[in-house]
């Protein structure tokens, strides 16, 4: 942590300064850069060209190393591609996958590939490592199978697109089912883990030892409250290196965050999200992971005071124009402090606020038919998963189904997606407009 | 004195107890009875002040640097009358945005100059308008651009050098089909030959910055780096995320916030630059309605730090940036779309103003 850097590691401070500086205990370099120099001055008793000094040596210390675009293009084993050129699911697979493919140096790959056609070219190759993803949906959606589905990409070698890594699953409610991971590999990688029957289908014995490989590469945690998330993910940084993480998923974050604080202790929860989101940040940078968080939604019924109510509420999906049009309107909610996004009459919205959605990177979201009504969500109806922020992509849509393979995307059947469209912006949509700015 | 002028009087009336110095040096000072700058200047040089309050040499001739007011920034230094800064003004450039709306909303595009906050929440286009300034700001010379570089700080992480390159990628194809539009203009086309989206990548410097201490430090280190680099504008996002996280103590957060405003600002108008600063947005209960609304996060004192603020939100499924607040511009909405080759104006494509 460059902030608990100790001063006596910073080059350039001399001895007597030093001395000073410890003097008043002034131990990392948090403590020297978070005052001005003509605090310095004042509590070091040095005259001010020593203080800037102190503070320049130490700013030089701790400044991260900039990097140019372009080698962080090539870091990534991006190279060329890109400029609207369409890449195939098969395309991104391969860039993602083939080591030095770019322009030479040290890679990793720059995406998770989901192995849905659609939605990695969308995407514009899959989930992005380094950065946040996101998954919202109503409770039986199907956020734990395209988990799952995600962690068999992961998991599964690269002679089949995935990305040959571990995979490290905290799950907050119990919901992995290992007889259902093997399943989803078994359909969608029938080459590798199949059962025997079909062409070029492995043994039996192959597929076995094969699967074996693939569960044990998934490993799952399943921490009870936020702060344990916290903690642990703290520890995790050598287990993520020496078990090769390529996918650390949070299944779902909101379940705790909602369980565990009241209405009362909004404050305290928003901050543990915020420091969780932190760490995961760092990590998924530093390890180069994609990191996959689940979460839940929320209802907000107009005078009704938005309670936060459980995932089960989820199912009134709002008509897409309608919601949250009018300013006033849209306003009255006085619950909207928890879970943020001030809405209008009973339209559902992703949990857990505005602060945590400003902390992800890419946010997806499940829902039924978009302007369907009551859409049975877990009854099959049509499913349409959308993307809804992406540094990377335009929004965009697709129905998808859960089958034995997991989720699976129709490519055929785009579905438009306007802003009004989504669920996650229709309750911040125009809460700007015409009020008193 | 190197500062002389007008003001010179003023600031030899200081009192010592305003003057930077060591406090054990001040102490000093005042026992032997100097009270104001005056009256240190009045002395002959560096030795007699020493011999005179107890100092050492090298002690006093820092003193008199100090009281000299050097080109540090220390108390009233570099005071410019309205006609200067009428002239700055008017030669600097903007840097455009590539939605001709929002453009003319701005005067022109982003100035340089001064810190421009964009709030807006989530996913409404923060980051890729950000991504599209560190391209419009190394158009060419010949094209009315500013032909400079570019520092993103990162504390987010959402830089993605995929799509800084699809966006430098569409600025080039942009820039070629105005220098092909008018084949006379020799300038255009040897500018043109050298812009390709590499090198306009190679020309964006990023800082990631994983807490606030680093985030303090590139402030720090970015008044030598952006002299090196021909720098022209300089992007933070966003400001927010850190502060929203690492803080207890309030009142430490305010002081932060207050000194890195202070850096950029000084950044922004030393190098005649261009800040640009990404704010989230929080959810605050209206006291008036009972309901509660988005406003920019990090508080009211926060508000104050950036000299042009610009509020993007949706509107009837449109993008919309709202000039919320501008020392030079009436307020106003312009909208814009985000596409694959970067920030637009909503109805196809236009030529920003030139």
């Amino acid at each position: 942590m460059a902030a608990k850097r100790s001063l006596a590691r910073v080059a350039g401070l001399d001895v007597d300064v030093l001395s000073r500086l410890e003097g008043h205990n002034f131990r990392t370099a948090e403590d020297v850069l978070t005052r001005s120099s003509l605090d310095l001055v004042e509590l070091l008793d040095v005259s001010l060209p020593t203080a800037e000094r102190v503070v320049a040596s130490v700013a030089k210390c701790v400044c991260p190393k900039p990097q140019t675009a372009m080698a962080l293009l090539r870091q990534r084993g991006g190279g060329g591609g890109g400029g609207g050129t369409a890449r195939s699911s098969s395309g991104a697979r391969a860039s993602a996958s083939g080591d030095g493919g770019g322009g030479g140096g040290a890679s990793w790959p720059a995406f998770l590939p989901t192995h849905l056609a659609a939605l990695d070219l969308a995407l514009k190759g899959g989930v992005p490592t380094g950065s946040i993803s996101e998954l919202v949906g109503p409770a039986g959606a199907g956020k734990t199978q395209f988990c799952l589905t995600l962690a068999v990409a992961a998991a599964a070698p690269k002679s089949v697109g995935g990305l040959d890594g571990g995979v490290v699953f905290i799950d907050t409610e119990q919901k992995f089912s290992g007889v259902r991971l093997a399943e989803i590999a078994r359909a969608k990688f029938p080459s590798v883990y199949g059962d025997g029957d079909g062409d070029g289908a492995p043994s039996e014995a192959d597929a076995r030892a094969s699967l074996t490989t693939l569960t044990s590469r998934v490993l799952v945690l399943t921490p009870s409250t936020l702060s344990e998330i916290l903690q642990r993910l703290n520890g995790l940084e050598e287990a993520l290196i020496d078990h090769g993480v390529r996918l650390l998923v949070v299944d779902s974050m909101a379940a705790l965050a909602r369980a565990e604080f009241g209405r009362g202790q909004l404050q305290q929860r928003q901050e543990l999200l915020g420091q969780i989101a932190s760490v995961l940040k760092q990590q998924a940078e530093r390890l180069h992971l994609a990191v996959f968080v689940t979460n839940q939604v929320t209802t907000r019924i107009g005078a009704a005071a938005g309670h936060d109510t459980g995932p089960g509420a989820g199912r009134e999906e709002g008509d897409g124009g309608g919601i949250g049009g009018g300013g006033g309107g849209a306003e009255r909610d006085a619950g909207s402090r928890d879970a943020g996004s001030g809405s209008g009459s009973g339209s559902v919205t992703a949990a857990l606020g505005t602060k945590w959605a400003h902390c992800v990177n890419t946010r997806l979201v499940l829902e039924g038919a978009a302007g369907g009504g009551d859409a049975d969500a877990a009854g099959g109806g049509t499913r349409v998963v959308k993307v809804v922020k992406s540094p990377r992509c335009a929004l965009a849509g697709f129905e998808y189904e859960v089958r034995a393979g997991g989720v699976v995307v129709d490519g055929d059947r785009a579905v438009r997606v306007d802003a009004s469209g989504s669920n996650v912006h229709a309750s911040i949509r125009g809460v700007f407009a015409g009020s008193a700015l | 004195m190197d500062n002389g002028g007008a003001n010179a009087w003023y600031k030899d009336a200081m009192q010592l107890t305003s003057v930077p110095l060591a406090p054990s040096v001040r102490s000093k000072l005042q026992r032997a009875g100097f009270v104001s700058v005056r009256d240190v200047k009045k002395t002959r040089g560096p030795v007699e002040l020493a011999l005179e309050a107890g100092l050492t040499n090298e002690e006093a001739s820092e003193v008199m640097k100090v009281v000299r007011f050097g080109v540090d920034g220390t108390a009233l230094a570099g005071a410019k009358s309205a006609s200067e800064l009428l002239r700055e003004e008017t030669g600097k450039l903007p840097i455009y945005t590539f939605s001709s709306e929002l453009d003319a909303l701005l005067g022109g595009g982003v100035a340089a100059g001064e810190i421009t906050e964009l709030c807006g929440c989530p996913g409404i286009g923060k980051t890729q308008m950000c991504v599209q300034l560190c391209a419009s700001v190394q158009i060419p010379h010949a094209f009315g651009g500013y032909d400079g570089e570019a520092v993103y700080v990162d504390t987010e992480g959402s830089f993605m050098a995929e799509r800084a390159e699809e966006i430098a990628e569409a600025t080039a194809r942009h820039l070629r089909s105005v220098s092909n539009a008018s084949p006379e203009d020799a300038g255009m086309s040897d500018a043109i030959a050298s812009f390709t989206a590499e090198r306009m990548l190679e020309r964006v410097h990023l800082f990631r910055c994983h807490e606030v201490t680093e985030l303090l430090a590139v402030l720090e280190a970015l008044p030598a780096y952006v002299k090196k680099h021909r720098v022209r504008l300089v992007v933070v996002d966003s400001v927010a995320f850190h502060f929203r996280q690492d803080f207890r103590d309030m009142a430490l957060r305010t002081t932060i916030l207050a000194k890195m405003t202070q850096r950029l600002q000084q950044l922004a108008s030393e190098n005649a630059l261009a800040v640009v600063t990404v704010n989230q947005v929080t959810v605050k209960p209206d006291p008036r309605g009972g309901g509660a609304r988005l406003v920019p996060a990090l508080g009211e004192s926060y508000a104050h730090a950036c000299t042009t603020r610009i509020i993007l939100s949706w509107e009837d499924d449109t993008r919309t940036a709202y000039l919320y607040k501008s020392p030079r511009l009436p307020q106003g909405r312009a909208r814009y779309t985000v596409t694959e080759g970067g920030i637009r104006d909503v109805r196809g494509t236009k030529r920003p103003a030139e």
